[in-house]
C-alpha cells in the first residue's frame, strides 16, 4: 500500500484568458497540444506543497503567462473525479514510477520517439502515455518548479513549488455543473 | 485513486513488451506531433547542421526578454543615457553609465550561469537597440561608430569575465 488516503475528489484551479471562461463553462475543459509536465492533458493547480493557495498560483500564471495576449484573467475551478490518479506526490509510487523509466529507456533504447530528445519530460511522458494507453490511469498529480511569475522565472531552481493535476480526458472526470469562475480581474 | 503496487506485475511486463509503433500510434491519437527516429540518424543530420552562433541561439531568448522586460528596462535607462553611449563612445566619463545599463541589460536578459562572450553581447545589445526602436518607435539609435566599438570593446572583458 502507498499509505495515502484515496482521494476521489480534488478541487482543481486553472488560471487562463477571460475568454476562456463561458466556452469552459459551457463545454468542459480542453487539452492543449502541447505536452507539458505530465502530458497532454487540462491542467490545475491543486492543494499540495505550495507555500501559496492553489487559486492564488492559478492567478499568478494567469498574469504571467498573458504576455499581450489578453487583458482579463480568469481563475476557473472545477471537482475533479479521477477514479485513476497516479499520484506521484507519493513516494512508493514514485519510486515504481522511477523503475517503468528506466525499463522504458532500456526498451526503447536508441529508437525512441523525437520528443523524448526535447523537452524536459519527454521519457516521464513515455512512461505516462504508456499507462493510458493500457488504460491504467486517467490523471495523474505531481509537485514541479513552476514559472508562474516573474520571479519563479528568473530564478534557477528545480525543486518543487506547486502541485499540477493534469486530467487527460476532462470530459470524463470534470463534472460541467461543477465548473465555476473562482476569480476574476484586469491585467494592469 | 490508483495503487501501483497492486498492478506493479502488469506495468513490468507491459513495459518489457510495448513496441516504439504501439507507442507512436498510441501518441498520434492523443495529439503528439512526435516521430520514430534513429538516434544514431538524428545525431548524424544534427551534426551536419551548420552550428548556431551564441548570437543566433540567443535571438529568440532576447526578443522574449524584450517583450517581457523593454517597459523596464527602458524605464530605468534614460534616453540620453542610450544616445550619448552611442554617439561618444570615446568619452571615458561615459564608460561607467554604458556598463551600468550593459549589466542592467545582462541581469534582465540572461540566468547567472549563461555565458555570453563579449563580442556576442555588442551584437545582442545591438539587436535589442534595433528592436527597441522598432516597438517603440521613438528611440533614436546612431550608428556604432569605429572609436565607440573599440571604447566599448577595451571596457567588455571585464564585464564578460
Amino acid at each position: 500500500m502507498t499509505g495515502i488516503p484515496p482521494s476521489p475528489v480534488l478541487q482543481g484551479y486553472h488560471g487562463t484568458d477571460k475568454a476562456n471562461a463561458a466556452p469552459i463553462s459551457l463545454g468542459n475543459f480542453h487539452v492543449g497540444s502541447a505536452p507539458e509536465w505530465l502530458g497532454i492533458g487540462a491542467y490545475f493547480f491543486v492543494e499540495g506543497i505550495s507555500c501559496d493557495d492553489p487559486p492564488d498560483d492559478a492567478k499568478n500564471w494567469a498574469l504571467f503567462w498573458a504576455k499581450g495576449r489578453y487583458t482579463r484573467w480568469s481563475v476557473m475551478t472545477a471537482k475533479i473525479s479521477a477514479a485513476k490518479l497516479l499520484d506521484l506526490t507519493d513516494r512508493a509510487t514514485l519510486k515504481l514510477f522511477n523503475k517503468y523509466r528506466k525499463a522504458c529507456r532500456r526498451r526503447f533504447g536508441a529508437k525512441v520517439p523525437a520528443g523524448y530528445l526535447q523537452g524536459r519530460s519527454g521519457l516521464d511522458i513515455l512512461v505516462l502515455e504508456t499507462m493510458i494507453k493500457s488504460g491504467k490511469i486517467d490523471a495523474a498529480k505531481g509537485d514541479f518548479y513552476t514559472q508562474f511569475n516573474q520571479e519563479t522565472h528568473q530564478i534557477p531552481s528545480r525543486l518543487p513549488n506547486a502541485t499540477l493535476l493534469c486530467v487527460y480526458r476532462p470530459e470524463l472526470a470534470i463534472d460541467l455543473a461543477s465548473i465555476k469562475e473562482h476569480s476574476t480581474g484586469l491585467i494592469t | 485513486m490508483i495503487n501501483l503496487e497492486d498492478i506493479d506485475a502488469e506495468l513490468t511486463s507491459l513495459f518489457e513488451t510495448i513496441t516504439a509503433e504501439e507507442l507512436q500510434t498510441h501518441l498520434d491519437s492523443r495529439g503528439y506531433k512526435i516521430e520514430v527516429v534513429d538516434l544514431a540518424i538524428e545525431r548524424e543530420k544534427q551534426e551536419k547542421q551548420a552550428q548556431p552562433t551564441l548570437f543566433e541561439a540567443n535571438e529568440v531568448k532576447v526578443r522574449s526578454g524584450l517583450e517581457r522586460d523593454l517597459p523596464d528596462v527602458w524605464q530605468s535607462c534614460s534616453a540620453q543615457l542610450w544616445a550619448l553611449h552611442f554617439d561618444d563612445g570615446v568619452n571615458a566619463s561615459l564608460v561607467t553609465p554604458a556598463h551600468t545599463y550593459k549589466e542592467m541589460l545582462m541581469a534582465k536578459l540572461y540566468h547567472p550561469h549563461d555565458s555570453v562572450s563579449a563580442g556576442s553581447f555588442w551584437q545582442m545589445q545591438s539587436l535589442c537597440l534595433g528592436l527597441a526602436e522598432e516597438k517603440l518607435g521613438e528611440i533614436l539609435v546612431p550608428h556604432l561608430t569605429s572609436e565607440s566599438l573599440a571604447a566599448a570593446n577595451s571596457s567588455e572583458v571585464a564585464l564578460a569575465a
